[in-house]
């Protein structure tokens, strides 16, 4: 059930940055992380707090922001936030 | 005279032939590698009677100081000491008339806290009929010292300070804290040295500056001290150091503007400190012909890092164009490529070797 939980959220956190980096929707994202992303600005940052905040209904602090450095670290933030 | 005192001696297998040469005991067990792998320690085991040593030292150095005369010394070995350890030895005044007085001395593992030897002794006082400073540390006589001059390593047991004294090799001092501030593991000379790198820092915090219980406390702790071992560790070269010798200085991103939303205040600002001493000392070292220079690493694998949880580590990675921490053997190849930075204007000045990492 908790794999199957996180799978889900990985998955939704894929689109998420496939969406706000306004990549192809088949484009594979386990690589990316801010520097190497010329679209992950800081506008893209600001996005992504409020999608997560949105998607999983979970509040990101101060704290948290630093750690929206590549999506491997997002999933494991949110999954942290989630206790998966 | 003070009623409690305490210092740190750190003890490698070289330990145990120092001392097997100043007593004559060379017992395989104390000397002999393969010997002792034969042995339940598997490694050699540090001479029990090394603690009296560290003992004297407490009595002559401390409790009471330079007007000790030891009148016996008791011990008890709790533990067998198997280098390299760091040993904690902590000494209190039981009794004290003013003539004569007694001290009670611990010896335990620094880190572990493991208990490796109880010991006590009385003491008396002798007279001297002339002013006369405290007693401190000699200048000892040494004749073996390397080519290119010792390199003295402050923080030894971490993980930057152990890769610096990897580097260095048979070069490499420890530098042990004493109630003053340093003294070298080993005796040098004078102009024998030829750098200080100064790697020993307190533990991070990660408490906020209004949080603080006892805020004196904790600023002497972590912002205080380190900033008076690091004119501690200038002293040292300034005293032991040739001509053209470095003191090494190091910083952290952390003190650095925009850098983990300053999580870790009193290391921040303890490190924040670096940069300007380096100039200061710079200047000042000039006076013996000897530099000064700050080098900035960010996060180092190992050491007070080792703890980190995996979504940090992912987090430290991903501010780096290289995706990985900077490993403390790489520092320690930057510590010597700032060591051997020629010329006396590579002085006063701060590098930063992040790689190329974000904030």
């Amino acid at each position: 059930m908790t794999a199957d939980k996180s799978a889900r959220v990985r998955h939704d956190i894929d689109d998420m940055f496939r969406e706000i980096l306004e990549l192809p929707a088949d484009h594979p994202v386990d690589g990316v992380t801010v520097l190497n992303e010329p679209r992950w600005d800081s506008l893209a940052t600001v996005s992504l707090i409020a999608a997560i905040e949105s998607t999983f209904a979970i509040k990101l602090d101060g704290a948290d922001y630093e750690s929206l450095t590549s999506v491997a670290a997002t999933r494991m933030l949110v999954e942290e936030k989630l206790g998966l | 005279m003070a009623t409690e005192a305490n210092f740190v001696v750190e003890v490698t297998p070289e330990s145990a032939q120092d001392f097997a040469r100043l007593s004559g005991d060379w017992n395989p067990l104390h000397t002999d590698g393969a010997y002792a792998a034969g042995t339940a320690w598997r490694r050699v085991v540090l001479h029990g009677a090394y603690s009296a040593g560290l003992v004297s030292r407490m009595a002559g150095m401390f409790l009471p100081g330079r007007d000790c005369l030891l009148h016996n010394m008791r011990l008890r070995f709790v533990a067998p000491v198997v280098p390299p350890a760091a040993l904690a030895v902590n000494g209190r005044v039981v009794a004290d008339n003013g003539e004569t007085g007694s001290v009670a001395v611990a010896i335990t593992d620094r880190d572990s806290g493991m208990l490796y030897t109880e010991a006590s002794y009385d003491f008396g006082r002798h007279r001297h009929d002339a002013e006369h400073p405290a007693a401190t540390a000699p200048a000892a006589v040494s004749d073996d010292c390397p080519e290119d001059g010792w390199v003295l390593v402050s923080g030894a047991s971490g993980a930057l300070g152990q890769a610096v004294m990897r580097r260095y090799g048979a070069r490499a001092v420890a530098l042990t804290r004493t109630a003053e501030g340093y003294t070298p593991s080993r005796s040098v000379t004078p102009a024998s040295v030829a750098a200080v790198v100064h790697c020993g820092w307190p533990a991070p915090d990660n408490l906020g500056l209004l949080r603080l219980e006892d805020v004196a406390s904790s600023v002497g702790h972590a912002v205080a001290k380190p900033l008076e071992l690091s004119i501690a560790a200038a002293r040292l070269l300034r005293d032991y150091g040739r001509e053209g010798a470095t003191l090494v200085l190091v910083g952290s991103t952390s003190a650095q503007a925009g850098r983990h939303n300053w999580r870790m205040p009193l290391y921040s600002l303890g490190k924040s400190t670096m940069p300007v001493l380096a100039e200061i000392l710079g200047m000042e070292l000039a006076a013996t012909r000897q530099r000064c220079l700050c080098v900035v690493f960010d996060v180092i694998d190992g050491g007070m890092n080792a703890g980190m949880s995996p979504r940090v580590r992912q987090m430290h990675a991903d501010r780096s164009p290289w995706q990985r921490l900077l490993d403390a053997d790489e520092a320690a190849a930057q510590v010597a490529w700032v060591v051997d930075a020629p010329g006396p204007m590579a002085s006063g000045g701060c590098i930063t070797l992040s790689g190329g990492a974000l904030p």
